[in-house]
């Protein structure tokens, strides 16, 4: 009777838990996040992904600002580490540190990939079509491909075709990077004729376009730069596509960013513009590369001045001084009064950390049409001579930084080389100065000289967006820039090929994505180590023309 | 409102007998609220009847006073008819009149007459009044067998409801009972003894202490049980053990007392969290026990925790909710290990229980207790630093210099003695049905760094009364705790005092930044940091220096982190008995807390810690938890076999709501979210909702005593395991536990001084659910960003996330001889946990960055032993012996199918020196690192050459797979010894951790900058500088290394790992004591009765090392969580107290 009563007992409860336990679903569903269905409200599933696109389109905040200065700044000179991370055992150095360079890789999946494929998924599923909705797509597509192209020329191989389309086993397989250029320029022409037809109308976007504010025609001629700046990529490897594909920008009515008022550009409000002062001023772990300085300072360039400010270190006085690339650095104190980065400048006003990432500029596409009219290519209205481009280039770049128009006279009159760099804290870094080249344009020169005088225009135009400038010296081999003094890469980059040529798959994607890294070693040809060449830089290719 | 008596015909039975305890413990809380309108009754009664019923009787005292009478009718319907004439006549006088001749007795509750059988006892209630012998009023002292005093023994007189309760020096005093009445005397832990007085005055009562076998623990859920009729281990400390030594988080005073818990202490010094670890990490999630406080489960909330070394980001370790209770309101702590103990808990169990009994009142006469602590800190132990090498160079952070020479030591102008003061006063009293316990602490502690502090105070009502003649137990507490924090130091490199103090460059003068950690700046009109390389004139933009030092009163006084916490704790207890056989047990509690915590980083910061005008954080936190349960015991003997059952439910309801606003400020030094520049405040707010339903049940079937079965079974439904999205695979888990137990003393004859020896073993399967939110993919919306964040974690595509499981299996024997001279507890443990919840890095291709998935398979196995011993026992002297060891081996055995793989683990940082991972075949967590890189043949570390002579060769972290190390130690001792001589006692506790390895991240940064005394030996003697036993990469033993170049390669917050781990072995003086208590006769005769005890006491806390590898103290975390152990990372050091107490009663 007792026990029966016990089980009763317990029953009725067992039951009357099965009834409350209904609520769960509600209890459990975050109260402060949100539902895909409330992002619904107003198409903001497709509009709120693109803030923080455009954001990432160039590496930001201090962390990022830093793994690029690891990734891409320093190999072209730019800038170097007084850090002496690991005992000079880093990237710098060429040593292979896994998991670093998966920052760079995590974020352009993350926050441009990622968001970019919301915006276009969600996009398409506002039925009916509406132009608006169909703009928000080939903006997205611009972006993706100005974020993930960085990406690809990083890495070779990428998820790009196949993004969100498993393998029956689940795993993720990469696109060649033959096949991801198609894709590429694959989407600028959707993009590209889409809102050619669409020009009349305004993004919708509307404030979150942080780049153009909704102006349709700058985002074409936008588009076209970037077709333009893919195009020339393929040089070497396949002149006759790049050919084809720089004319198509060319020859697009609208054109590509000859003037400042269509830079591409992110203005940011928030802290997370502030990276490149941040890791130089702050975490004092960036200061001005050997390259920038002697070549700047041969050329008497004023913008050194502008980008850098002198050395504090009493041993080498008041003057600008880089560290050599790969240093042999004994303790951090030792470098870091060597210039650094202008805060000035960089960061204008400290309070604020308002900065400006420039995606691509005037000066950059000045510079590419000097190549392009070397080349003989130019197409639709564009046909000044080369020298007409490179000087163009170079006021375009004065002009943003509000040079006068005086020293932009004496500049391009100038006859000056670089001078050879000297290291007076350690005489071994000593070295005599190699990209020969003065600004004062030589039109009489041979065709390598005239591209090496525009390719170290353009290489400082692209300062501080050291990945671009590194693919652009990976396919011309210009600016000449110092061997790395230091080499831990165990001889998988050499030291004669002067940098590192790709980038090491990413250490989540050897253990999450398995087969498809399997698929990317295949598209890559070549070992997964720093010294493999990619695609568009063929190893043993060294003639331009 | 109008009240009847409720003497319904009921028919008598089991359903009917629970509804009417239902009832009336609803009309009893109704009847108390009723009191104030009561009072307008009348208080005498009127009545003229003859040969009327009872009822009628009740009906009209009902009518005319609002006494309720309670009764069961089949108690009154065979009552004698009575005849009654009185005028105003008191309810007891109408009463007495009425149940004159029946066999019916009553008391008055409150206004209720609860009507009961008379007892028939041997005692002299039955008798007329008129032939009690005349009343006496008696004294007593109750001891033990060696004459102690017996305080807290309930003393009652046999069939009246006069009882009272014995005082600290075991003395009570009963007045006006029947000189020859019997006095029923029973204590915990003590046989129960009657004494039939003949007229004495005195009493004196030598109570004889419980055979072993008879002994009752407290288990799961508070169910107490009879100790040898557990299949598994448990282990209780008294409340005196822990308060001894005082301690502000009362857990840390358990270290080297349980065998198979590890204390690690978090580092935040008075009021910090504490990580407790049973039987080893077992979790990739959490590895803290659940906590319980009289039978409830208490949420034990640690808002922040340091993370890792850049911790300027996050916030210090606010502490726990532990570090809340006043330790001198707890009365013992059980500590259940094992999962067949904590089964009934279920999945809350899975880390092992600590059990918390607080103190009740007691009956007798009111005693007042007081108790005064005074505990004075000093710093014990910290990094060896030079003051003989100067700074490299004007300007530079290292001080490399190598020019001898001799600088002031700077620690001392910095480390203050840190004192903590901690007054507590209780109140207990009571009567055979009412008992109460009131107490009121304060705790006010000062760290030993200038302008951090800690102040708690706690109030404590406890309320047990019983009602319906014992029938009906109500036990009500409520608990109410503010507390004030400020300045705890936060580990890491950011915002930490001592960074700076440590770094500082020698040479340079200390003196003129404390005196003026801040100059008037006429540009800003306010002040500006003043550090040796911070200069607002010379770089107005930023002011330049490091992120990783400050000036560090600065940091203290202009960087300030205060949190203030109040806590509200209320629970209600009520307890039904039907017969000595049944009983019903509800409970409930509502704990409530409120958080704020705020950190003020003032202009003038360094700016890598905060803008340029300032930063302002807020963290409020609303947390809540409900829980109630109801169970029915039962426990019935059926000839030889015996029978103890429960079947009960649980619900328990969390929600933890917090905000969080940070950002840059517009004003400087405005801190108030108004002040917040818009586009850069962030917000977050949070709501942690978790509901968990349970019923489950237990029975344990013994056979004479000698042989035990145990069953238990527990079905939980967790709201964290349903899929708001999709259709729900379960949210309900089923798991059960088995154990057996055999007495071998009573199964087979052994020698008559053997009082004790049992086998047991048992085996349980528990389950456990995660937090809330992990079942779905979801994000967040910024509204001043416009922009969506968060959203990247999912469960695995198509697949379902399911509880985790752990079995585990424990065989254990425990012996007991002479009278408790010696025994052991001996267990033996296998744990396995199962499918935990694993974030994994999902692949690149699809939008998540992490993928959640059930993986892994941990394995514990280790042994208990506890050993007690009285080596010596005479009259005056005693020394007792209670030693605890525990070793445990842990090992992954299965992670996520994949053997090659290292697994990071939160708070994992791969910038830097090390990081916690998670690999098949090594113990959770492991160190990975930089290893030096060794001579195939000899062993010999290799040494480059060239441009890189003397640097050794090292390895990359990434391809580190063997690990360097795990911080959990291997074997865990205490050795706590007591002496007694007289009424002087005297203990000492001995603890030692062996095994395990701990990394010191300050000890790499103090010798980058070259400012350890490593570095300044190493200068001392360059010429012969080896570290390393080495060889150079072409060969060549190595003879000598430049220290500069040496330090510069290994050292740094990246240093090289192997070098600076260390053995975490050590072996300690943890505690000792010495207390004195004076003769209560003396005492109170001089004192005029009024101080009837006092007692002194002198304590002091880890007083040395006997053996220590490290060069810190390896228990203190950088935080509680799985991936802060085990390093050092300027970490507050490690503090020495002494201090002494005073204890009065009254």
């Amino acid at each position: 009777m007792k026990n029966i009563f016990s089980l009763i007992f317990l029953i009725s409860l067992a039951v009357l838990q099965w009834g409350c336990t209904k609520s769960f679903k509600d209890l459990n569903t975050d109260p402060y996040a949100l539902t895909q269905e409330q992002l619904k409200a107003n198409n903001a599933n497709v509009s709120a992904y693109f803030s923080t696109a455009q954001q990432n389109l160039i590496e930001n905040g201090p962390w990022l600002t830093q793994l690029d200065n690891f990734y891409g700044d320093n190999f072209i000179g730019y800038v170097y580490p007084p850090s002496s991370f690991r005992g000079n055992q880093y990237p710098c150095t060429f040593f292979n540190q896994d998991g670093w360079q998966d920052g760079l890789w995590g974020n352009a999946y993350d926050n441009v990939m990622k968001q970019t494929h919301l915006i276009i998924n969600n996009a398409r599923a506002v039925t009916p079509a509406t132009d608006a909705t169909n703009t928000q797509i080939y903006i997205a597509k611009i972006v993706r491909v100005a974020g993930m192209h960085l990406v690809a020329d990083g890495w070779g191989p990428i998820i790009y075709t196949k993004y969100a389309q498993p393998s029956a086993d689940g795993s993720y397989s990469y696109d060649t990077q033959k096949d991801v250029y198609t894709a590429f320029f694959a989407d600028l022409d959707t993009a590209i004729t889409g809102l050619t037809a669409l020009e009349g109308g305004t993004s919708t976007f509307g404030n979150l376009d942080m780049i153009y504010s909704g102006n349709l025609k700058q985002w074409v001629k936008a588009a076209n730069s970037i077709r333009l700046r893919l195009g020339l990529r393929l040089t070497r490897i396949d002149p006759t596509t790049s050919k084809s594909e720089v004319q198509k920008a060319l020859s697009h009515p609208d054109g590509v960013i000859t003037d400042n008022a269509d830079n591409m550009h992110v203005y940011f409000n928030s802290q997370l513009g502030g990276g490149f002062v941040q890791v130089s001023r702050d975490w004092t772990d960036e200061r001005l590369g050997a390259d920038f300085e002697t070549i700047l300072t041969g050329y008497k360039d004023p913008r050194l001045a502008l980008f850098f400010s002198p050395s504090t270190d009493a041993t080498v006085g008041p003057i600008m001084k880089g560290i050599r690339e790969g240093a042999d650095i004994a303790a951090k104190g030792d470098y870091v009064g060597y210039s650094a980065v202008n805060v000035a400048v960089f960061g204008q006003n400290p309070s604020s950390w308002t900065g400006d990432l420039n995606v691509i500029t005037a000066a950059e596409v000045n510079e590419s049409l000097a190549e392009v009219s070397l080349r003989g290519w130019l197409a639709g209205s564009y046909n000044k001579t080369p020298q007409e481009y490179y000087e163009a280039g170079i006021k375009a770049h004065f002009d943003m930084y509000g040079i006068s128009s005086t020293d932009y006279n004496t500049y391009i009159a100038g006859t000056t080389l670089p001078v050879s760099y000297k290291d007076p804290k350690k005489s071994a870094h000593n070295i005599d100065s190699v990209n020969r080249v003065p600004v004062k344009y030589n039109a009489a020169g041979t065709n390598e000289y005239q591209l090496q005088q525009i390719m170290t225009q353009k290489w400082i135009a692209l300062f501080p967006n050291g990945k671009e400038a590194w693919s652009e010296w990976r396919r011309t081999g210009y600016p000449k820039v110092f061997p790395n003094y230091l080499n831990y890469s165990g001889g998988t980059i050499s030291t004669a090929d002067g940098a590192r040529r790709i980038f090491k798959f990413a250490l989540g994607e050897y253990q999450n994505n398995a087969n498809g890294v399997k698929t990317a070693i295949t598209a890559l040809g070549g070992a997964d180590v720093g010294g493999t060449h990619v695609w568009w830089d063929p190893a043993g290719n060294t003639s331009n023309f | 409102m109008h009240l009847k008596a409720i003497c319904k015909p009921l028919k008598q039975g089991f359903l009917t007998k629970t509804l009417l305890v239902m009832k009336l413990t609803t009309i009893l809380l109704l009847a108390a609220c009723m009191q104030v309108q009561a009072s307008a009754f009348s208080q005498t009664v009127t009545f003229s009847g003859r040969n009327v019923s009872l009822e009628t009787v009740f009906s009209t005292i009902n009518k005319q006073t609002g006494y309720i009478v309670f009764c069961d009718y089949g108690l009154i319907k065979d009552a004698k008819k009575v005849t009654i004439h009185a005028k105003d006549a008191s309810v007891e006088s109408i009463m007495n009149e009425a149940l004159k001749d029946q066999p019916l007795s009553y008391e008055i509750v409150n206004k209720t007459i609860v009507i009961s059988r008379k007892l028939i006892v041997a005692g002299a209630l039955a008798a007329n009044a008129a032939d009690m012998p005349p009343p006496v009023d008696i004294k007593g002292r109750v001891t033990n067998e060696k004459g102690e005093p017996v305080p807290a023994a309930t003393v009652a007189v046999k069939g009246s409801n006069k009882i009272t309760a014995t005082n600290d020096n075991g003395e009570f005093e009963l007045k006006g009972i029947s000189n020859n009445a019997t006095l029923i005397i029973t204590s915990v832990g003590f046989d129960r003894q009657e004494v039939k007085l003949s007229g004495q005055a005195v009493v004196n009562v030598q109570l004889k202490l419980q055979a072993a076998l008879n002994e009752v623990v407290i288990t799961a859920l508070g169910v107490q049980r009879k100790a040898k009729s557990l299949t598994y281990s448990t282990e209780e400390v008294k409340g005196a053990a822990l308060t001894a030594v005082p301690e502000t988080n009362v857990m840390n005073a358990l270290q080297g007392k349980v065998s198979g818990l590890n204390v690690f202490r978090g580092s935040g010094g008075a009021g910090g969290s504490v990580n407790v670890v049973i039987r080893g990490s077992k979790s990739f999630g959490n590895n803290q026990p659940l906590y319980v406080i009289d039978g409830i489960p208490f949420q034990n909330n640690s808002p922040t925790q340091p993370a890792g070394i850049y911790n300027g980001a996050a916030l210090p370790d606010a502490g726990d909710n532990l570090s809340q209770i006043n330790s001198e309101d707890i009365e013992s702590v059980t500590v259940l290990k094992g999962a067949s103990a904590s089964a009934l808990y279920g999945s809350q169990g899975q880390n092992g229980v600590v059990l918390i009994t607080t103190k009740k009142g007691r009956a007798g006469a009111v005693t007042v207790d007081y108790a005064v602590n005074y505990n004075r800190d000093t710093r014990a132990y910290g990094p060896k630093l030079q003051y003989t090498y100067p700074q490299t160079s004007a300007g530079a952070n290292y001080s490399w210099g190598t020019t001898k020479g001799s600088y002031k030591n700077i620690e001392g102008d910095f480390f203050v003695p840190g004192n903590t003061w901690t007054h507590s006063i209780s109140l207990r009293g009571g009567d055979a049905t009412r008992n109460s316990y009131l107490s009121y602490s304060n705790t006010n502690a000062s760290n030993i760094y200038p302008n951090s502090n800690y102040n708690k105070n706690t109030f404590d009502i406890r309320q047990s009364n019983t009602y319906l003649g014992g029938k009906l137990t109500a036990d009500a507490n409520v608990l109410f705790t503010e507390q004030h924090y400020k300045n705890p130091l936060s580990p890491g490199l950011y915002n930490n005092p001592i960074t700076g103090l440590y770094l500082f460059p020698r040479g340079l003068d200390f003196s003129q930044y404390k005196k003026n950690y801040e100059v008037f700046n006429t540009g800003k009109n306010y002040s500006l940091q003043n550090w040796w390389n911070i200069d607002w004139i010379a770089n107005p933009s930023g002011g330049g220096g490091d992120d990783n030092q400050q000036n560090p009163f600065w940091i203290l006084n202009r960087d300030v982190f205060t949190q203030k916490t109040d806590k509200v704790y209320g629970s209600l207890a009520l307890k039904y008995v039907f017969t000595d056989w049944l009983n019903l047990q509800l409970r409930g509690n509502i704990d409530k807390e409120y958080r704020t915590l705020q950190s003020k980083l003032s202009s003038g910061t360094q700016t890598v810690l905060a803008d340029p005008l300032g930063k302002y954080k807020l963290f409020k936190y609303d947390n809540q938890q409900v829980y109630g349960d109801a169970i029915l015991t039962l426990n019935k003997k059926f000839g030889d076999l015996g029978l103890t059952a429960l079947a009960g439910t649980s619900i328990q309801s969390i929600d933890n709501y917090s905000q969080h606003f940070e950002g840059p400020l517009v004003l400087a030094n405005v801190f108030a979210i108004s002040n917040i520049r818009y586009a850069n405040l962030t917000t977050e707010e949070h709501e942690y909702r978790k509901k968990k339903e349970a019923v489950f049940g237990g029975v344990n079937l013994s056979w004479r005593d000698m042989l035990f079965l145990d069953m238990t079974a527990r079905n939980d439904w967790s709201s964290a395991l349903a899929y708001p999205l999709s259709t729900t695979p379960t949210q309900s888990y089923f798991y059960p536990s088995f154990g057996l137990s055999a007495v071998m003393n009573e199964v087979m004859k052994l020698p008559d001084y053997v009082q004790l020896w049992k086998l047991r073993a048992s085996y349980a399967i528990v389950g456990n659910d995660f937090d809330p939110y992990q079942t779905y993919n979801y994000s967040y919306f910024s509204g001043n960003q416009n922009s969506v964040y968060g959203g990247g974690n999912a469960p695995y595509p198509g697949t379902a996330l399911h509880p985790e499981k752990s079995n585990s299996i424990e065989l254990g024997t425990e012996f007991r001889m002479m009278n408790d001279l010696f025994g052991f507890d001996f267990t033996w443990f296998k744990i396995n946990t199962k499918d935990q919840l694993v974030t994994t890095p999902a692949p690149a291709g699809q939008p998540f960055s992490y993928y959640l998935i059930n993986a892994g398979n941990i394995q514990n196995t280790g042994i208990e032993l506890s050993i007690n011993a009285t080596p010596i026992k005479t009259r005056d002297f005693k020394w007792d012996i209670y030693a605890t060891l525990y070793v445990v081996k842990n090992i992954v055995k299965e992670f996520n199918g994949k053997d090659n793989f290292v697994h990071a683990i939160a708070g994992a940082d791969n910038g830097n020196m090390t990081y916690f991972g998670i690999k098949q075949g090594l113990p959770f967590p492991t160190f990975f690192g930089k290893k030096f890189v060794r001579d195939s043949k000899d062993g010999m570390i290799l040494i480059d050459t060239g441009a890189n002579l003397g640097k050794p060769l090292y390895t990359l972290y990434s391809a580190d797979t063997t690990g360097l190390g795990t911080p959990i130690p291997k074997a865990v001792i205490g050795f706590r010894n007591t002496l007694n001589f007289g009424r002087l006692s005297f203990s000492f506790l001995v603890d030692g951790r062996i095994g395990g390895n701990v990394m010191d991240v300050t000890q790499a940064i103090l010798d980058e900058y070259g400012v350890s005394k490593a570095s300044a030996d190493a200068r001392d003697h360059a010429s012969t500088f080896l570290p390393v036993k080495g060889k150079y990469v072409g060969g060549g033993t190595v003879t000598a290394i430049d220290p500069k170049t040496w330090y510069g390669a290994v050292a740094s917050r990246a240093g090289l790992a192997e070098y600076y781990m260390y053995s975490a072995t050590n072996i300690r003086l943890r505690e000792v004591s010495l207390a004195y208590s004076v003769r209560p006769d003396i005492i109170s005769a001089k004192t005029h009765n009024v101080i009837k005890g006092l007692s002194f006491g002198l304590n002091a806390r880890n007083l040395f090392f006997f053996y220590k590898k490290a060069n810190f103290d390896p228990d203190i975390a950088v935080g509680t969580t799985n991936g802060n152990q085990g390093y050092n990372a300027f970490t507050a050091p490690a503090t020495r107290s002494v201090g002494g107490s005073i204890k009065v009663s009254f």
